[in-house]
């Protein structure tokens, strides 16, 4: 909870001063001599008076410069007598992402008597993202000191200038057709920073079109040299000079490098200002990035409302060497860890937001983003990263965040390096070339000295080091082809490597070759391939919000299809399989990690929705690379595996975030992820094309430094642990929310002759959720149906999309239920208790029996069979329907229930 | 030149140069249009290649000097 006030003395002039204002003159307030004839004996202070004074405390201090002030309440308990020094006090209160409430209290600051109570809303304004303009308000503050116009200053050295120059610079430009305006100040100077380059030799082959191109690059450039000399003329102090300076304007594609004096120019630019005045100079606008601390695991929150800017530039310790072994992912994010990044969908697929053209981002990018929370991002790199920024706000806003992205001037790396401030609260990623760590291996510059390796790695050491110093700085590595260097070729084939694994060594990304273009670094210094920046700017943030290497300590795997292929409850032990042969071969490798990953100190655990029994059944067969005693323990049952994650967070006393969950079924994903934030999740590939990609998350996740003999040991510690709790009792968990976020459709149909296949198979295939596991001949079922019964059928959509048929139910004419099957995958969401109360609904006749019988397997059912509606009787299980349909309403609510005939 | 991927090289013109709607891409050229500077020329190449899913050699990006061009260029890279 945030407060702040401020005091504020207030004279009978000031009443005065605010009876002219607001044009209210009542005596009671200005005369005196009337006051003195009122029971107040006194003038009394303007109520409004104080409204003005909440509206202060809401503009400069709670939420301060953005905020947008949507209403207030004032009670005025007593009256103020001016002269008196008032004490205005605000707390938050119910602060959102989108805005909050102050309740605030006036009081006299002499005397302590309360005069005012009241409160405000308020939201948040933006400020709208700034290239070249100034501030007017920059302007109106200094109106005679003398102003230096800067054109061309959007980018690059114009910008740099004006922020050098302060209040005494101010951007000039063309505006579209006309010259912005001039400013009432006299002028001191003009930097011209679109001096044209006339490229002689395209002029003359330009036959066609000489005019145009003489226009394009000598006539229209000279014009504006010509006006600039006639402003000086007019405006200019004595002596004022025009400084013409290199152009980017020159001609498309012919860049700077040709340029060496402008390139010396732009390395000299001093990093931009930490706390910029708004409009100048700034690609963006500057938001407080909220302590990461605070907001893991909510996807809206924005920004801290308390405004105190010294409480979020706070020093932070610098990132220790041993920063890899800290168990706590709370404290890495302490130490700066730029991890606020929270993207959604975190860790839910490997390439969720793959491929994005460059159309379909300037059509992300064109909706209204301001409602997404903003976050900071430095993009640095020597090459010129223009053309990945729209790419990486579109990917950005995909995954609901607005990301206001400052960029490094073209070549100013090192120097930047050296001088640009960390930000506590602004992450910054650095992609890396490996002429930025060898310079002699740049493709621009061409190398023709001999070289000597020694001197050019520990070249390489002193750059790496300056990046890796910076506590809040990600690497990302570009493996462009360098070109040859060394007298002895293998050598310089080799310095590659060298270089590579340097930069793994600082727990770098590593990108693909192919990301690299030559061409497009020859021709304009854009060193990414342009068919490949939608899928990189895709991976640069999935990477920047991934929690940090080693932060996990515990796994816990789903077991059919995660851990073996197949389905234990339905295939039975000998029937799933993780062997090297192969569709089985992705089990049999993931197993072999999670081996030795338990060797290295990780702890196990199995979350699954079969029996625990069953579950443990085919670590017994002997064909399994992990087996029973790998596992700390195993967790058996219905409800909601987050909430089984949380139990065995308590129970082995770990917290959250050091948890890593990995399922197949992205619905079991998403409902963890929803209810337990700080949970890592990863879902088990379902072919091979990104599996590597995966066990190398999984591996670096739980990454160790060094191994402890205490480390192979730490299973059995455990196991001996947890023999004393009490066993798990595994909740609900908030699940029901998210069934509804789900928006389930269960479409019921009662399938025609020669449609009843997939029913048929259901009913003999299924084994867990079966109410007697009796296999059922056709004609049998035909028989049923002919005497007068019904068969139902069930298909279920999400927003996962479709499950198919997943149900399938016969019932005798008499009321008996013969058979009563449902696919184990969709078990977790309520359906069975749905579809049974729809079946009530629908089924006119006798009352309904359950011809149950236990089986092996049908634990799932027998679970379900302990609904306190159902009582066993001798002829089978009887329903009290009114009182199931009534416990099941809500659940039935859940979803959109659709018949078909 | 299929007709949607022509359309696609206009919207990308447009998104580029930041044309107002009335004005048509068709008859643009570098020379004469002063949007076209040369951040906008690396961003339409980058865009072009992006949205094309090719890469282009240096003399094929020289090349792409006008509208009419760069519609000659795609349609003999197959577009």
């Amino acid at each position: 909870m945030s407060t702040a006030g401020f005091e504020v003395r207030v004279t009978h002039e000031d009443a005065l001063r605010f009876a002219d204002l607001s044009g209210d003159h009542n005596p009671l307030h200005t005369d005196p001599a009337y006051a003195a004839g009122t029971t107040f004996g006194r003038p009394i202070l303007h109520g409004a008076f104080s409204a003005a004074l909440f509206s202060r405390l809401a503009g400069m201090h709670l939420p301060g410069r953005e905020c947008l002030l949507h209403g207030m309440r004032l009670r005025f308990v007593a009256p103020v007598h001016p002269p008196a020094t008032l004490r205005v006090t605000g707390t938050l209160r119910n602060a959102t992402p989108d805005g909050g409430e102050v309740t605030v209290t006036i009081d006299d600051a002499q005397t302590g008597v309360r005069c005012v109570e009241g409160s405000y809303q308020f939201g948040y304004h933006h400020a709208v993202q700034v290239g070249d303009a100034p501030a007017p308000e920059t302007t109106a503050a200094f109106p005679d000191t003398p102003v230096v116009l800067v054109t061309g200053a959007s980018g690059g050295l114009g910008a740099a200038l004006l922020r050098l120059l302060g209040p005494s610079g101010m951007a000039w430009s063309r505006d579209g057709e006309a010259m912005a305006p001039l400013p009432d100040r006299p002028v001191a100077g003009i930097v011209h920073c679109g001096w044209p380059k006339p490229d002689n030799q395209r002029l003359t082959q330009l036959a066609a079109s000489t005019r145009e191109a003489v226009h394009h690059h000598v006539a229209a450039p000279l014009m504006q040299m010509i006006l600039l000399a006639e402003i000086l003329a007019k405006h200019g102090l004595p002596g004022a000079p025009l400084i013409l300076v290199g152009s980017t304007m020159a001609d498309p594609g012919w860049h700077h490098y040709r340029m060496p004096l402008y390139s010396l120019a732009k390395s000299l630019i001093p990093p931009p200002d930490p706390h910029p005045r708004p409009g100048v100079g700034r690609r963006g606008t500057q938001v407080p990035w909220p302590d990461p601390r605070h907001h893991r695991g909510t996807r809206h929150e924005r920004r801290h409302p308390s405004g105190h800017p010294a409480k979020t530039r706070r020093p932070l310790p610098l990132r220790t060497p041993d920063h890899h072994q800290r168990g706590r992912r709370s404290d890495s994010l302490a130490a700066g860890q730029p991890l606020a990044l929270h993207l959604r969908g975190r860790g839910q697929s490997l390439r969720g937001h793959g491929a994005m053209n460059f159309l379909e981002a300037k059509r992300i990018l064109a909706t209204p983003l301001d409602d997404l929370p903003a976050r900071p991002l430095l993009l640095g790199g020597s090459g010129m990263l223009d053309g990945l920024v729209p790419f990486l706000r579109a990917q950005a806003a995909v995954r609901n965040i607005r990301l206001v992205l400052e960029t490094l001037p073209f070549g100013a790396l090192i120097q930047s390096l050296v001088t640009l401030p960390t930000l506590p609260d602004r992450p910054e990623l650095f992609l890396l070339l490996p002429w930025d760590l060898i310079p002699e291996c740049d493709w621009r510059t061409g190398n023709s000295a001999l070289v000597d390796e020694e001197a050019l790695l520990a070249e390489a050491d002193r750059r790496l080091r300056l990046v890796a110093s910076r506590p809040m700085a990600r690497i990302a590595w570009l493996p462009a082809p360098m070109p040859p260097l060394l007298p002895n070729h293998s050598a310089s084939v080799a310095l590659t490597g060298e270089l590579l694994k340097k930069i793994a060594r600082q727990g770098a990304l590593l990108l693909e070759a192919r990301d690299f273009s030559l061409a497009g670094y020859l021709a304009s210094g854009q060193p990414v391939a342009g068919s490949r920046l939608g899928t990189l700017a895709g991976e640069l943030l999935e990477w920047l919000a991934a929690p940090p290497a080693g932060s996990i300590k515990a796994i816990v795997t789903d077991l059919d299809h995660t851990l073996w292929r197949g389905v234990v409850g339905e295939d039975g032990p000998a029937g799933v399989s993780a062997a090297p042969e192969a569709a089985s071969y992705r089990f049999f490798l993931f197993q072999s990690l999670l081996k030795r990953l338990k060797r290295q100190g990780l702890l196990l655990a199995a979350v699954t929705r079969n029996d625990e029994d069953l579950s443990r059944a085919p670590f017994k067969t002997g064909r399994m690379p992990l087996s029973e005693e790998d596992f700390v323990t195993f967790r058996a049952g219905y409800g909601a595996k987050s909430a089984q994650i949380r139990h065995l967070a308590t129970t082995l006393n770990l917290g959250l975030d050091a948890f890593l969950f990995v399922d197949d079924n992205p619905v079991e994903l998403a409902e963890v992820a929803a209810n337990l934030p700080q949970v890592v999740t990863l879902q088990f590939p379902g072919d091979e094309e990104v599996f590597s990609h995966f066990l190398d998350r999984v591996a670096r996740l739980a990454s160790r430094h060094a191994l402890t003999a205490e480390d192979g040991e730490r299973t059995v510690l455990y196991h001996r642990m947890l023999a004393d709790q009490p066993p798990p009792q595994a909740g609900e968990g908030p699940l029901t929310a998210f069934l509804r976020g789900l928006a389930m459709v269960l479409t019921i149909r009662e399938p025609q002759a020669g449609a009843r296949a997939r029913a048929h198979q259901l009913i003999n295939k299924t084994n867990q959720f079966n109410l007697n596991g009796i296999r059922l001949a056709e004609e049998e079922m035909e028989a049923i149906l002919a005497g007068g019964g019904r068969l139902f059928v069930a298909t279920l959509e999400d927003r996962t999309g479709s499950h198919g048929e997943i149900l399938a139910c016969l019932v005798e004419k008499s009321g008996r239920v013969r058979s009563l099957v449902i696919s184990c995958r969709v078990l977790q969401r309520r359906v069975e208790y749905v579809f049974l109360a729809c079946l009530i609904e629908r089924w006119q006749g006798a009352p309904l029996v359950l011809d149950f019988l236990a089986t092996e397997r049908n634990a799932p059912l027998r679970l379900f069979l302990e609904d306190p509606a159902f009582a066993a009787g001798a002829e089978g299980v009887r329903l009290d329907a009114s009182a199931f349909r009534e416990a099941h309403a809500e659940d039935v609510s859940l979803f959109t229930i659709r018949d078909l005939p | 030149m299929r007709p949607d991927a022509e359309e696609k090289l206009r919207e990308i013109f447009r998104a580029v140069l930041e044309l107002r709607p009335e004005e048509i891409p068709d008859g643009i050229r570098n020379l004469t249009e002063p949007r076209w500077n040369s951040l906008a020329h690396v961003t339409l190449l980058a865009a072009i290649e992006s949205e094309f899913s090719l890469s282009l050699s240096i003399e094929e990006m020289d090349r792409v000097t006008s509208f009419a061009a760069a519609r000659l260029l795609l349609e003999e890279k197959g577009s």
